[in-house]
């Protein structure tokens, strides 16, 4: 089974605060599979999606500890079995080639032509992973991942909370 | 209109200490803070110049620990932050409430590798509980409260407060009233009451239940709780090393200090004991050496004000999050109500057996130390102060030296650093000028610091400080001997210098002594001396520190 869990932080919209939160996994040599920064629902907020391989006890003392931060107001970890998650994909391609359209239509891919071959695609990071392999097929120049960004499920099991 | 709130922001800075009722400020100026520094000119606040910024940020972190009250040290940019840095690092590991101010290059030097520069903030992050860039003279007022209310509250901790040096210089209307926007932080935490019952029919159904005292029992003011308590239930008090002084150690319960080189009783009762009770104690490697055998076949309850410490080291641990002393009254009146008297257990009977044998045994034969640490004791008053170096010197104190009340034993428990004790005597003096305060140090740690002899004699802060001089860094001789097979490598610092020449040559009184009865003499003198003394001691190099759990092995593996 996958130890992949995420991190959900709520944190006040200052310098500094990714830097610290990052830290803390740093120090424990942890990597960090993706960061996700973005405003929040409330003003002078920001929200830090992460994911991260480790186990629960493991998760348990991250959460601690990024609560221990000052400009954390809230953490909330979870398995991601327990998330919607989501991730952005962009690619560039060397040329239209043939075929390439009928991929992206098997993925939802968006396929843009102007100024260049670009294609766009919104899912599950495996989904991207997959949709990459078969790009791989094409020639690719460049590709740029956002990382996951995720929410949890109404449903969602094993989600820890910190702070309010 | 400009009004009286209209200022530089060095001055602001001033204003705002002053507002928090600081009286002193420990530092080295600098470049960075010389506007700072110019503005203390027409302050209130009195400003110690120390000979090397370690010392400094080590004299805020002493003053901090014998009061209570925030000690606040200040430094330049660059290599003056770098400096203070090891001590802001002792504060954060021991929780204590230090402010550090740097200076910062001007603000479009920054990032730009300017003469002095460093990324402070970068570098301190993590070593500080918050760190601050005002980059306004506005931002001053408010960053300056939120740091004391920050270092002061809660699990208290430094703060760095780094200030570019054109934010000193520009000037603009201060707003002092500001309140801070802090509101993700929480001071304190209500124990659970549910939790708290739990706690109290764990100890209802303990046999053999024992009370540890941790460094927050201090902070929080819980010994007298923490007394009734083990009065209560006539179980052994014991310590951590930052613990001591949280509970007379003349009690007759208590047991002094476990952990590598706690007593030999107090290491052999928690590892006899059912129910280990920690009253801010955060059960460090040190305390409890192997952490799976510290908690086998028993159970631990831990009070504590910071809720990450909840079951961080131990995993049988029910934690209770919130002000000990709340959680310690809201337990014994729990306790009270269901206890039995417990006089003449099978455990108080195995306590009163285990001290009766123990308390005071020098193991390993005749050494000198431990006699030097008992006379200090006998000629000091409960209130009277004695910091530590970092060693052997630390571990005997901590075995030998009874700790009669809060804030008189002063150690660098969980950063170990050496140069500490000296410069947070300093502090510590300049805090309580009313009682003697002694650093118990080795010539080794001693030296790392021995500069502050400059900063004692010049800002006239007398203190004693007593040196255990066996010519060798000699905790690291011990394991050489014990450990490494007597393979002695870099632990002979040899008969140099010659401390009581050193001392003189900074104009404090230094003395060499020949025994333990001329010791004592020194000693005697050295409480009325006007200025500080510093007394040589020799010691033989082959004083082992006994009892003593080597690294990696349990405590009931004490070697004596």
């Amino acid at each position: 089974m996958s130890n992949k869990r995420m991190f959900f932080i709520r944190v006040a919209d200052r310098p500094g605060v990714l830097f610290r939160i990052t830290s803390v996994f740093r120090r424990r040599n942890f990597n960090i599979e993706s960061v996700a920064v973005g405003k929040a629902n409330i003003p002078g907020e920001s929200k830090i999606v992460i994911s991260i391989d480790v186990d629960e006890e493991g998760a348990d003392a991250f959460a601690r500890l990024v609560k221990r931060i000052i400009d954390v107001y809230e953490v909330i970890e979870a398995p991601q079995e327990s998330c919607t998650l989501r991730e952005l994909t962009l690619v560039r391609m060397e040329s239209n080639e043939a075929g390439l359209e009928n991929v992206c239509k098997n993925y939802g891919a968006k396929l843009t032509v102007n100024g260049g071959v670009y294609i766009e695609y919104c899912g599950e990071p495996q989904n991207s992973d997959m949709l990459l392999k078969e790009l791989g097929k094409y020639k690719i120049k460049d590709i740029s991942r956002t990382g996951v960004t995720a929410l949890v499920k109404e449903s969602g099991k094993d989600i820890l909370r910190f702070g309010h | 209109m400009q009004t009286d709130n209209y200022m530089s922001g060095a001055r602001a800075i001033v204003r705002a200490l002053e507002n928090e009722g600081v009286d002193v400020i420990f530092g080295i100026p600098g470049g960075a803070t010389l506007p700072l520094y110019d503005a203390l000119k027409d302050g209130k606040i009195r400003h110690i110049l120390a000979r090397h910024e370690q010392s400094a940020s080590h004299m805020a972190d002493g003053y901090a620990r014998a009061s209570g009250r925030v000690g606040v040290c200040s430094a330049t940019s660059g290599p003056g932050a770098t400096n203070l840095l090891t001590g802001v690092a002792t504060a954060y590991m021991d929780s204590s409430p230090v402010v550090a101010i740097t200076g910062q290059v001007a603000k479009p030097f920054i990032g730009k590798d300017a003469f002095q520069e460093i990324d402070t903030v970068g570098v301190y992050m993590p070593v500080v509980k918050y760190a601050m860039q005002p980059l306004t003279p506005r931002e001053i007022p408010e960053s300056i409260k939120m740091a004391f209310f920050i270092s002061s509250t809660g699990r208290q901790g430094p703060v760095l407060v780094d200030i570019p040096k054109d934010v000193q210089t520009g000037s603009d209307e201060m707003d002092f009233s500001r309140g801070t926007d802090l509101k993700g932080y929480e001071t304190t935490y209500k124990p659970d009451p549910a939790r708290v019952r739990e706690a109290a029919k764990l100890i209802l159904q303990a046999q053999r239940p024992i009370i540890l005292v941790g460094g927050g029992a201090i902070k929080a003011n819980a010994g007298p709780m923490a007394v009734e308590l083990a009065e209560t239930l006539m179980a052994p008090i014991a310590s951590t090393l930052m613990g001591k002084g949280a509970v007379p150690e003349n009690h007759f319960l208590s047991v002094g200090p476990i952990g590598m080189h706690g007593t030999y009783h107090a290491n052999r009762l928690i590892t006899e004991s059912d129910l280990v009770i920690g009253i801010g104690a955060r059960f460090s490697d040190r305390t409890t050496m192997d952490a799976g055998e510290f908690e086998r076949e028993k159970m631990i309850i831990g009070l504590d004000i910071d809720p990450t410490e909840a079951k961080k080291n131990l995993k049988n641990e029910l934690a209770v999050t919130g002000d000990v002393n709340e959680s310690l009254a809201m337990m014994l009146q729990f306790v009270k109500s269901m206890m039995p008297y417990a006089e003449n257990s099978p455990w108080n009977r195995r306590l009163k057996e285990l001290k009766d044998q123990f308390e005071g045994k020098v193991f390993g034969g005749q050494a000198v130390s431990p006699v030097i640490i008992k006379k200090v004791r006998e000629q000091l008053a409960d209130h009277d102060i004695v910091t530590t170096e970092v060693g052997q010197t630390q571990a005997w104190a901590e075995l030998f030296y009874k700790a009669l009340k809060p804030r008189t034993f002063i150690t660098s428990g969980g950063l170990g650093t050496m140069g500490f004790g000296f410069p947070a005597a300093l502090g510590a003096k300049v805090a309580r000028f009313g009682s003697n305060v002694v650093d118990l140090a080795g010539d080794g740690s001693f030296q790392m610091t021995s500069n502050s002899l400059a900063t004692s004699v010049k800002e006239g802060i007398p203190v004693i400080v007593i040196i255990f001089n066996n010519s060798t860094l000699g905790m690291i001789a011990q394991w050489q001997r014990m450990v490494y097979d007597n393979r002695m490598v870099a632990s002979w610092l040899g008969e140099s210098p010659d401390f009581s020449y050193l001392a003189k040559a900074y104009g404090a009184e230094g003395v060499k002594v020949n025994g333990t009865e001329d010791f004592e003499r020194a000693f005697k003198e050295a409480l009325n001396n006007e200025v500080t003394t510093v007394i040589d001691v020799p010691i033989p190099p082959e004083e082992n520190v006994l009892p003593f759990v080597p690294s990696g092995k349990s405590l009931r593996e004490m070697i004596v």
